[in-house]
């Protein structure tokens, strides 16, 4: 996770793994409960809706065979008797009498067993009701048979309606509990994450917090923690080890450059040897400071920096060194990168660059110096560098002229990306036909 | 002028007290922090360069009971270690000045001398520096030689004035670029060596009358030409 993430994204669960088990959890659950509510439906509604249907089927089998054995006339006298006795109702149309009770019956009533559902105002009861109704074909005319089932229709419309909801509560209960897990959870790991970045950035005496739950994350945070424990001892031993050559080796440095620096007010040619003295030196710091800067061991003096102003003061620096090549500095300047770091070390990994263009972009090449509020780059149209050799430049002692004709130590670009990397900066480099490019991005 | 020298090494020891004595200044020395620190709070000294790993005391200790002991007296700090290590707790602990060793005699000869002036701290009144033909007026930032304007860039003009404070003495590298440039790091030899030679060739076309000498390995020092008369 990028260190400048605002906290809402290092805390948005829909980063988390525990979010996706949720959501995965919840299609699990929806299916569950889909099924259990068909099952249910199925269990008390579905088998009075069957019943129903089972009683129609079996009127119309006793109306059929009565209408094959009686007359019209005795038939209709028996549907009179059923009518009155049963809760059924029965309607028939013969001598235009139309169906007593009912305000209007549907054209298109399907032969039983099929049936359909129809609501009709009862006039007698003065009510809306709903009949499942069909009809039955005789020789003595259709006979439609009907059935009340208004309290069957409203039960399924209210178990329709309540089975959605619960779905739906349910479904926004796991959401609404797998967001809190998932963010309960990820703020453990965010510890973790913390501890990593406080590392990362060089600061080694960083622990993770556990509380003494005892659960996995505490036994990882007690794990991690006697490891850095570990990292720690070894790192300030090498540290110790390395201030110890450095002071070391100073003291003796010093004593040869003081005692070489007389000698050089009464042998000027001495002072070549002192400038070979003072390579060695330098390498030898630079060295220092770049394991240093790599380890997160060299502190940073803080502060805010304009980097149009550093610019400027690197072009000012720099301009007669590319003049004695011939070459043209072009300030491209579209805003000004503000950044809180040190001053000093940005202003070193500029200046390697650009030092770098004039080095070996070659006689009259022109190089343009591009900046905005995110980037800056330096292009020069020299030839460049292969793409094998492109990503060596960052390594240690990596120098791409291999008749080493210019000084150096192959130290300056390993120097840069260490810097941007403590300031949070990317370092990309590229070289194409059109030359070589290094740019420092936010 | 009277100078302490808290330095545990005895080749250096000896080196920097014949060095400074020959500058003249009266120097007492010490090889350890407890010595250092009693001579420190007992005499009276314009400055005192202290060697920050010694000892008995280490040199930060011995500048933090100086310094509660209520002495201002400007401290000098030599290290072999890392730079801005130096510069954060160094300067923390009441340090005035830090150099890293291996460094220029002549470096650390013009700092204790930037510190002890700094001490006495009289404004000059006379904002205009002369050295032969050149003169240089650096409240108006104006340079002439001989009545004729001198155009300097910015940066230029300060390398020149700088030279002009410490004319006739070494300069080393480090202290123009801190000087001129305000930036802590070392950029080679090459850069400074283009602009002096720049700035060379600017004073001799005027016909200054001065000279700008790069002494290898060591710096720059600006000083009269030789066939100039008064």
């Amino acid at each position: 996770m990028p260190i400048n993430d605002s906290i809402w994204r290092q805390f948005d669960p829909r980063n988390s793994s525990v979010w996706r088990l949720t959501l995965g959890f919840a299609v699990i659950m929806a299916v569950m409960l889909a099924l259990t509510v068909v099952l249910i439906y199925q269990l008390l509604l579905g088998e009075q809706s069957r019943q129903v249907e089972r009683r129609l089927a079996a009127e119309q089998v006793r109306i059929e065979g009565l209408a094959s054995e009686f007359s019209a006339n005795s038939f209709f006298a028996q549907l009179e008797v059923f009518r009155s006795e049963g809760d059924l109702l029965i309607f028939w149309q013969s001598e235009g009498e139309q169906s007593q009770q009912l305000s209007f019956l549907p054209e298109d009533i399907p032969t039983l067993p099929r049936t359909v559902v129809f609501p009709v105002l009862d006039a007698q009861r003065g009510q809306i009701r709903l009949l499942t109704t069909g009809i039955v074909r005789t020789q003595h005319g259709d006979i439609v048979l009907a059935t009340a089932t208004e309290h069957l229709q409203r039960l399924i419309v209210e178990f329709k309606t309540i089975a959605i909801w619960a779905c739906l509560i349910s479904l926004i209960l796991t959401g609404v509990f797998g967001y809190i897990f998932a963010r309960r959870h990820l703020r453990r790991v965010h510890y973790f994450n913390n501890t990593a970045e406080q590392v990362q950035n060089g600061d080694l005496s960083a622990r993770i917090e556990h509380h003494q739950k005892g659960d996995e994350f505490d036994r990882l945070g007690a794990h991690i923690n006697t490891m850095l424990d570990a990292v720690e001892e070894n790192f300030a031993l090498v540290q110790g080890i390395t201030d110890n050559i450095a002071h070391d080796l100073k003291t003796p440095l010093t004593r040869l450059r003081l005692n070489l620096e007389q000698q050089a007010q009464r042998y000027p040619q001495i002072g070549v040897d002192i400038e070979q003295l003072d390579i060695i030196i330098n390498t030898f710091d630079a060295m220092l400071k770049l394991t240093r800067l790599e380890h997160g061991k060299f502190p940073l003096a803080m502060q805010q920096v304009d980097c149009q102003l550093l610019l400027a003061d690197l072009i000012e620096m720099l301009q007669p060194s590319a003049e004695q090549q011939q070459q043209t500095i072009t300030f491209d300047c579209h805003g000004s990168m503000h950044l809180q770091g040190d001053k000093n070390l940005l202003f070193q990994a500029v200046f390697n660059l650009l030092d770098n263009a004039i080095k070996y972009a070659g006689v009259g090449a022109n190089i343009v110096i591009y900046t905005d509020l995110n980037i800056i780059a330096i292009r020069d149209t020299g030839k460049g560098v292969s793409q094998e050799q492109l990503s060596q430049l960052t390594k240690r002692f990596y120098r791409a002229d291999p008749a080493r004709q210019h000084e150096g130590f192959g130290l300056g670009l390993a120097t840069v990306k260490a810097i941007c990397a403590r300031h949070q900066l990317t370092l990309s480099l590229q070289s194409d036909s059109e030359g070589f490019s290094a740019a420092i991005l936010r | 002028m009277k100078l302490l020298l808290i330095e545990d090494d005895k080749q250096n020891r000896n080196f920097l007290y014949k060095a400074f004595s020959e500058q003249g200044y009266t120097v007492d020395t010490a090889a350890d922090g407890q010595q250092g620190l009693l001579l420190s709070t007992c005499e009276e000294y314009d400055i005192i360069i202290l060697d920050r790993m010694l000892p008995k005391l280490d040199g930060l200790q011995v500048l933090s009971a100086l310094r509660a002991t209520g002495k201002m007296t400007p401290v000098l700090i030599l290290s072999a270690l890392d730079k801005v290590d130096d510069r954060v707790t160094g300067l923390k602990a009441g340090g005035d000045d830090y150099l890293v060793k291996p460094f220029a005699f002549s470096e650390l000869a013009i700092r204790a001398e930037n510190l002890i002036k700094r001490q006495v701290a009289h404004p000059p009144l006379n904002t205009i520096l002369r050295l032969a033909n050149l003169q240089v007026d650096y409240a108006n930032h104006k340079a002439e030689v001989a009545g004729q304007v001198l155009s300097l860039q910015p940066k230029e003009f300060k390398l020149l004035r700088f030279l002009l404070e410490h004319q006739g003495k070494l300069v080393t590298r480090t202290l123009l670029f801190e000087a001129v440039w305000e930036y802590h790091f070392d950029p080679g030899t090459n850069v400074i060596d283009v602009h002096i030679a720049r700035l060379r060739k600017k004073l001799q076309q005027f016909d200054a009358g001065v000279h700008i000498e790069t002494i290898r390995g060591v710096g720059y020092r600006l000083a009269k030409e030789q066939n100039y008369a008064d």
